[in-house]
């Protein structure tokens, strides 16, 4: 019964010890700059530690009114039905362009958001239809859960319902890697630069290029949302995230400008 | 040492302590999932809507055959090549290979059981997708891609089951055969099988449940559609892929959280009749 009781005392002591382990969920646009940043954060005030997951930016939203996690991601404004009420504060991150791309072989280079409309509706089904080969369209969303894909919708597509077609993938970078490699894809992904292997589409006469990252008029706002009765740790945390040097090079824009 | 540590009674109470934990553990999960789920059942028709083709949850539309549908489709399709090549390589390892290759053969076999899902989900999407993309064309995330993943994830689990199961056959009934001048296929199909078959269906009942329950691989291949299925090499969903893309859009206490618990719910269900059917079926002579 020895190493019962020890591995007992062993456990309670871990969870006993005061921690300052943080924990950050939500939008997966952003995730490889939060990487980059909570590791400089745990550098720069140890013994802090920090967990960051995904799960999108409507489960950003809910895990931390619930206070499931101290900081939650999301690139959609808090609505009551996700947050329940709690009071949150925020701070935007930057902005990252919303990037309409398509797979390489689909021969059109740019589309009219009233096209893109008709594509995501499901009106048109066939590339021919709008100057390209003649492939099927194949229509790539992500969940309802995704902030892009809300403001793909709010921007975008208006009030014209998305083609239940639509194949669903569940991260940014998973729809890349689809549309990549899915002929007649048309996809949507949240980048600073240029993606490559995919045909980036300008939206009417605008063409994105990496340096017009900040004026890009199609973008989403990741932002840090914690409890106002959060430690002051999940503040400076917070704080830190939204403020190192480098968030350009990883597409994260000031909103200022 | 009355008392002590060393207690007779301590390991009676440890053990005792550690079974009513795991019971209340499972009939808490079960409560969780009935009380979410109950301001649906408590509708006045609870099935009209779920038993619809559409599911639309920004109007409120929740109907769920899509997702039956779709979990009946893969997980037949999944053990329809699962459960030939499971058998086969059984046979093989149990009665044509060497005795002394036996063990290395379970061993590979039981490696493969313990592989992540998300490692097959991931060779689903760089090999199966695109396989099938060239095949027939269209965007490749089909239910016959998730069928696929699915059945390779269980193809070892079913060799190691059947492989138990044939070994199992105690080997004076294979002698018998053999001294009254039965080929060995003769013994395989007339006393083995046979013998075996109990096991087999016990086996084919986990596979089942298995398949049923399997998420991300699936998933990843399946294309998240939530339409009626146009064919299997159109994209679908099944109840667990559904309840993984929308778990976080519906925060407790909405209907479409209720809807996610209800598919849990049938889900449980399910496993429990298999269970069930697999004590029944299994142990049957």
């Amino acid at each position: 019964m020895g190493w019962v009781l020890a591995l007992f005392c062993w456990c309670s002591g871990a969870w006993l010890t005061p921690s300052r382990h943080l924990t950050v969920a939500g939008a997966t646009g952003s995730l490889a700059y939060l990487r980059r940043a909570a590791a400089d954060f745990e550098k720069t005030y140890p013994p802090n530690t920090v967990a960051l997951s995904g799960g999108g930016s409507i489960a950003g939203l809910v895990e931390v009114s619930l206070g499931r996690v101290d900081i939650g991601i999301s690139d959609v404004a808090p609505q009551r039905q996700w947050t329940r009420g709690v009071d949150l504060s925020s701070l935007a991150l930057g902005r990252i362009p919303l990037l309409i791309i398509a797979h390489p072989g689909v021969g059109v280079s740019s589309l009219s958001t009233a096209t893109i409309r008709a594509l995501y509706s499901g009106q048109v089904t066939s590339w021919a239809q709008v100057g390209g080969r003649p492939d099927p369209v194949v229509v790539m969303t992500r969940p309802l859960s995704s902030g892009a894909r809300q403001v793909l919708q709010a921007k975008l597509l208006g009030d014209r319902p998305m083609s239940p077609d639509a194949v669903v993938v569940l991260s940014n970078g998973a729809m890349l890697a689809a549309v990549q490699e899915t002929p007649g894809a048309i996809g949507f992904v949240e980048s600073g630069i240029v993606p490559s292997r995919v045909a980036l589409m300008a939206v009417g006469v605008t063409q994105f290029h990496s340096q017009d990252g900040a004026t890009w008029p199609y973008a989403v706002t990741p932002t840090a949302y914690w409890k106002k009765s959060s430690s002051v740790w999940v503040r400076l945390l917070a704080e830190f995230l939204a403020t190192r040097p480098y968030r350009r090079a990883f597409g994260l824009y000031p909103r200022a400008s | 040492m009355k008392g002590g540590w060393n207690d007779e009674r301590m390991p009676r109470y440890v053990t005792r302590g550690a079974t009513l934990l795991f019971g209340l553990m499972a009939l808490s999960l079960m409560a969780v999932l009935v009380v979410g789920a109950w301001p649906l059942l408590r509708e006045p028709r609870p099935l009209t809507n779920l038993m619809s083709p559409l599911w639309s949850p920004l109007t409120h539309r929740f109907g769920l055959v899509p997702f039956v549908a779709g979990t009946i489709a893969v997980t037949v399709m999944a053990l329809g090549l699962a459960i030939p090549v499971g058998l086969g390589t059984a046979i093989t390892l149990a009665r044509l290979m060497p005795q002394t290759l036996q063990p290395a053969g379970v061993k590979l076999l039981t490696v493969l059981t313990a592989v992540p899902s998300v490692i097959f989900g991931w060779w689903g999407l760089l090999v199966v997708v695109p396989w099938i993309r060239g095949q027939v064309g269209g965007p490749g995330f089909s239910l016959l891609a998730a069928g696929v993943v699915l059945s390779l994830m269980l193809m070892p689990t079913f060799s190691l089951l059947y492989y138990q199961a044939l070994r199992a056959v105690p080997s004076r009934y294979q002698e018998a055969s053999d001294a009254l001048g039965a080929s060995p296929d003769q013994t395989l199909i007339g006393v083995v099988l046979p013998c075996a078959f109990p096991a087999l269906v016990q086996g084919l009942f986990v596979g089942v449940a298995r398949a049923l329950g399997e998420t991300m691989a699936v998933q990843m291949v399946i294309g998240g559609q939530t339409l009626m299925p146009k064919g299997l090499a159109a994209p679908g969903a099944t109840l667990t892929t559904q309840i993984l893309t929308d778990v976080t859009v519906f925060p407790q206490g909405t209907r479409g959280h209720a809807v996610l618990d209800l598919m849990a719910l049938l889900l449980m269900v399910a496993m429990y009749l298999l269970v069930r059917a697999a004590e029944r079926w299994g142990t049957r002579s």
